[in-house]
């Protein structure tokens, strides 16, 4: 029924072949009628392990439907995604809670912390979600949030910190339980410049440590920071290009 | 997830909500609340009625006729004692002494006078404590050798013991009743609260002694009463006696022998059909209240669908959201069904206890003790109205979390 002490899913058995395996999405909204619009159109991919891939693109531009689509948070209209070499579209949602568990950290520009929690608490929540026992999830979550140099703000609701101090949350989050891909969705949007830069050097320092790393962002800047960029313009990968990150 | 981290999240949610979550248990604390105390308080008074009916003897079976012969009295009281004999625990004639004279009971120089207090005297024989349920204390009861003896001895209330005797011991002590005096060999145990103007005031002497009280004329009516053995042996007794003895009252006469116990069946399931339409009309509160749930939980769904959308990004499975939003659900009513309950047991104990004084009133002097009897809702109600809210929660929060489940985690994202 609805709860099981420890009931997580059984995680897709991924194979290293592939990270990413995206053939001929399309992603249409209001499809066949007068306003129809498509998101994603035709858009194929490959990434491997242990990538830092960015998805550069301008607003509308359909990296941040692409970026739901292959965080498991959306299914595509059209075309395979295969991810770790499993084929999401037959997943069960089931399934696919346990991928975005178990497989991905997500870290959003609004940073999405739940405002009731605090910032532990906000940390332990996947945690809680896999079953994790108490002492154990305590252990991890605060040890990520002292990686990201909030030790010392374990009991603070989200109102009580900054955003960059938020965005810190919302890293730890996606890393306590050291998933193997992070997925970024405009991470620094909502910081000042600084702020920005630190969490863009925790991401690397994390790439560094064998995460791959998928970043969206419309800032040119910020994307040469990445190993390889893809720029998406109307739903169509218009250039795949090495970024300087992966030149360095 | 485990349910004591779901319950945890939900007490958390609640709190956070504390005035809106109060506003939605108001409906199920008032709903839960009136069912408990209406349903206690006509429990209560059924329960009252029956130790009432208890308090006067238990399958008892009166007779009364008149317009038989002397040899069919005779033959009625052959016909309980012989015939009737594994059915009828005990049988009594009673009659009542009127004290014409109004002399009243008198010891010593003291006087129970009629103008104020009425004595209950009567005439019983040997069963007679029994077949009315009186208990002797101290002494002895009437014995059939008293009846055959015609003895001048009686047994006296708790009343008229404290009235006349106080401290001193009454046994051995001589009453005077319509100028003739009698031995007071035994004492009956307070029923009524052993107080004046009860049922407690009163006097019982052997009934062979009547001749001597007053005059009996054959054409006289007669009672009797009669305590059956078993609840079941109640109509073969009333069938019996009529079938023998209804033919020989004459066209003049009269002879009928009847039991209550049919009429406190009737009241009794009478009173289950009241409690049961009362806690009926209580429970569409309930009803409301439980709507009320249902309305602030799609509220809730709504306004945190960003939550939602949060908890789905990060793991949360269909079943943990529905989880979330139930357990939420059932814990807001459980806490008005808690609360509830403490009101309902406190308002069957106002309301009870209002009614079980207006009883009282109503009933002067044929109350028995009651000293220990509060109105207080049953465990199985306490219970079945806990559960029942529980359910409530658990039904009504169905729609909201399963709408809430059914949220694409995108869409639910996308929500500010």
């Amino acid at each position: 029924m609805f709860f099981r002490k420890h009931s997580p899913p059984p995680p897709a058995e991924f194979d290293d072949s592939l990270l990413i395996d995206v053939q001929h999405l399309s992603k249409i909204y209001h499809e066949g009628k007068e306003n129809e619009v498509r998101a994603l159109d035709d858009i194929s991919l490959a990434v491997p392990w242990g990538q830092f891939l960015c998805i550069l693109g301008q607003s509308g531009s359909g990296k941040s439907t692409l970026m739901n689509i292959l965080g498991c948070l959306d299914i595509p209209t059209y075309g395979i995604y295969r991810l770790g070499g499993q084929p999401v579209n037959e997943m069960r949602p089931s399934t696919l809670s346990g991928i975005r568990n178990r497989e991905i950290g997500f870290i959003f520009q609004g940073f999405n912390l739940i405002p009731a929690l605090t910032a532990l608490e906000n940390v332990e929540l996947p945690l809680i979600y896999r079953g994790m026992p108490k002492a154990q999830r305590r252990e991890l979550s605060i040890t990520a949030l002292e990686q990201v140099g909030l030790g010392h703000r374990l009991h603070h609701r989200p109102a009580e910190m900054s955003g960059g101090q938020q965005q810190r949350v919302a890293i730890a989050r996606a890393v306590a339980a050291k998933p193997p891909i992070i997925m970024a969705d405009e991470p620094t949007g909502n910081l000042d410049s600084a702020s920005g830069r630190e969490i863009m050097e925790q991401l690397s320092a994390l790439n560094r440590a064998g995460t791959s790393i998928i970043l969206i962002t419309h800032d040119n800047h910020l994307a040469e920071m990445a190993e390889r960029i893809v720029t998406i313009q109307d739903g169509h990968i218009v250039s795949d290009r090495p970024g300087k990150g992966g030149l360095s | 997830m485990n349910w004591l981290q779901t319950i945890r999240m939900a007490l958390k949610a609640i709190s956070n909500n504390k005035v809106r979550s109060f506003l939605t248990m108001l409906g199920i604390i008032i709903g839960v609340g009136a069912v408990i105390s209406l349903v206690a308080s006509i429990q209560g008074m059924a329960t009252l009625s029956r130790l009432q009916y208890e308090a006067m003897g238990t399958n008892k079976i009166t007779i009364y006729g008149n317009g038989l012969k002397s040899a069919d009295w005779n033959d009625l009281e052959d016909t309980l004692s012989i015939d009737l004999k594994d059915r009828v625990k005990g049988w009594s004639p009673q009659r009542t002494y009127y004290d014409w004279q109004s002399k009243g009971v008198q010891y010593r120089s003291k006087v129970l006078a009629n103008q104020k207090y009425t004595t209950n005297i009567y005439f019983g024989n040997q069963d007679y404590s029994t077949v009315t349920n009186m208990r002797i204390v101290s002494g002895r009861d009437i014995s059939a050798a008293d009846c055959a003896r015609s003895s001048r001895v009686c047994i006296i209330g708790e009343a008229v013991r404290k009235y006349f005797f106080g401290a001193m011991s009454p046994l051995g002590q001589h009453i005077r009743i319509g100028g003739k005096s009698f031995e007071v060999i035994g004492v009956y145990a307070g029923k009524y609260g052993g107080k004046l103007n009860t049922g407690d005031q009163l006097v019982v002497l052997p009934y062979t002694l009547q001749p001597l009280m007053m005059e009996v004329s054959v054409y006289d009516s007669r009672n009797y009463i009669i305590q059956a053995q078993t609840k079941d042996d109640i109509q073969p007794i009333v069938d019996t006696i009529n079938g023998k003895f209804k033919s020989r009252a004459g066209s003049n006469g009269y002879f009928e022998c009847n039991s209550d116990a049919q009429f406190q069946e009737q009241a009794q399931a009478s009173s289950n059909q009241l409690a049961l339409l009362g806690g009926g009309v209580a429970a569409i509160s309930l009803l409301v209240g439980g709507i009320g749930i249902m309305n602030i939980m799609l509220v809730s769904v709504t306004e945190r669908t960003r939550e939602i959308g949060i908890r789905m990004a990060i793991g949360a499975r269909r079943r943990d959201i529905i989880g979330q939003f139930l357990v939420e659900s059932a814990a807001v009513s459980c806490c008005g069904g808690l609360l509830g309950i403490a009101l309902g047991c406190f308002g069957s104990a106002v309301i009870g206890n209002l009614l079980i004084k207006q009883q009282t009133a109503a009933m002067s002097g044929w109350m028995p003790d009651i000293e220990h009897f509060t109105v207080l809702p049953s465990l199985p109600l306490v219970l079945g109205a806990f559960l029942f809210s529980a359910l409530l929660g658990i039904i009504f929060g169905l729609y909201p979390a399963n709408k809430a489940a059914k949220l694409q985690p995108v869409d639910a994202l996308r929500t500010q």
